[in-house]
């Protein structure tokens, strides 16, 4: 009678390339909203390296680029009117 | 004591040369070159149109009496904040890319510090951007792709500057087809 949750909550397979790489960025900007908006899920959070598929050193860029943006009120901290 | 003096001859000891990631500390000079800057400050909506260039001077006087020397300002206008800063709903988004001694960002940080006008601020370090038409390339891939987005509203200023250049490499190709065909 064990609770069985199935396999419903697959995951989507992560993007194999990531893609600031492809893009060859060097420099992430905290008022660079257009990147930033596609790295954050619907409560605000930093969606994680497995469902956006960036590699750990642009990962880094992009996490200080939003706690940036967020200290100067670009982005909400939580699931807030964010722009 | 021989080997010593050769050592000081080959290395002279009064210079001593700490290499960062930007500036250079030389002990001869005894002082600190400059490093690249970004002083962003959200200032309240409150001010005038009057007052408003007003603080900005001021902060600009603030900087270069730190020994600052202020190379870009960007000034972003009036926006929504995300949330609320001081029960203010709006403010102004001003920037300035600056190079400052090491000792100057703590001076500029504790005058912004006691204005009231000054909602937020952030020093952080940060090269000058070269030119804002060269850095909307990169974003321009980000930017067409998040277009269907509606909540997305872009900050930067993306010209068409990469449209001119789209012609140049046609040009090229058919003069090099014409050198060889010749």
């Amino acid at each position: 009678m064990a609770f069985y949750r199935g396999s419903s909550r697959a995951y989507n397979r992560r993007p194999s390339v990531c893609q600031f790489c492809a893009d060859k960025v060097t420099e992430l900007d905290y008022k660079n909203l257009d990147v930033l908006v596609r790295q954050i899920d619907p409560e605000g959070k930093i969606r994680p390296r497995r469902r956006t598929g960036t590699c750990a050193r642009h990962q880094r860029m992009v996490a200080i680029a939003i706690k940036r943006a967020r200290h100067m009120a670009l982005l909400a901290f939580d699931r807030g009117s964010w722009i | 004591m021989s080997c010593e003096q050769d050592d000081t001859s080959r290395f002279p000891l009064l210079v001593i040369i700490i290499q960062d990631n930007k500036g250079v500390y030389t002990e001869e000079r005894g002082e600190f070159t400059l490093k690249n800057y970004e002083i962003a400050v959200i200032l309240s909506p409150d001010l005038d149109d009057t007052s408003l260039p007003a603080m900005q001077e001021t902060i600009q006087g603030w900087i270069s009496s730190s020994g600052g020397e202020i190379v870009l300002t960007d000034d972003r206008g009036l926006r929504k904040m995300a949330y609320h800063i001081k029960k203010k709903r709006e403010g102004h988004y001003i920037s300035w890319y600056a190079s400052l001694s090491p000792s100057g960002p703590a001076e500029v940080e504790q005058q912004l510090r006691l204005n009231e006008n000054i909602l937020r601020f952030m020093i952080i370090k940060s090269d000058v951007p070269v030119q804002v038409e060269q850095k909307s390339p990169s974003t321009d891939s980000y930017s067409n792709v998040s277009e269907s987005v509606p909540s997305t509203s872009t900050l930067e200023e993306i010209t068409e500057s990469d449209q001119v250049s789209d012609g140049l490499p046609d040009q090229s190709l058919d003069e090099k087809n014409e050198g060889e065909s010749l």
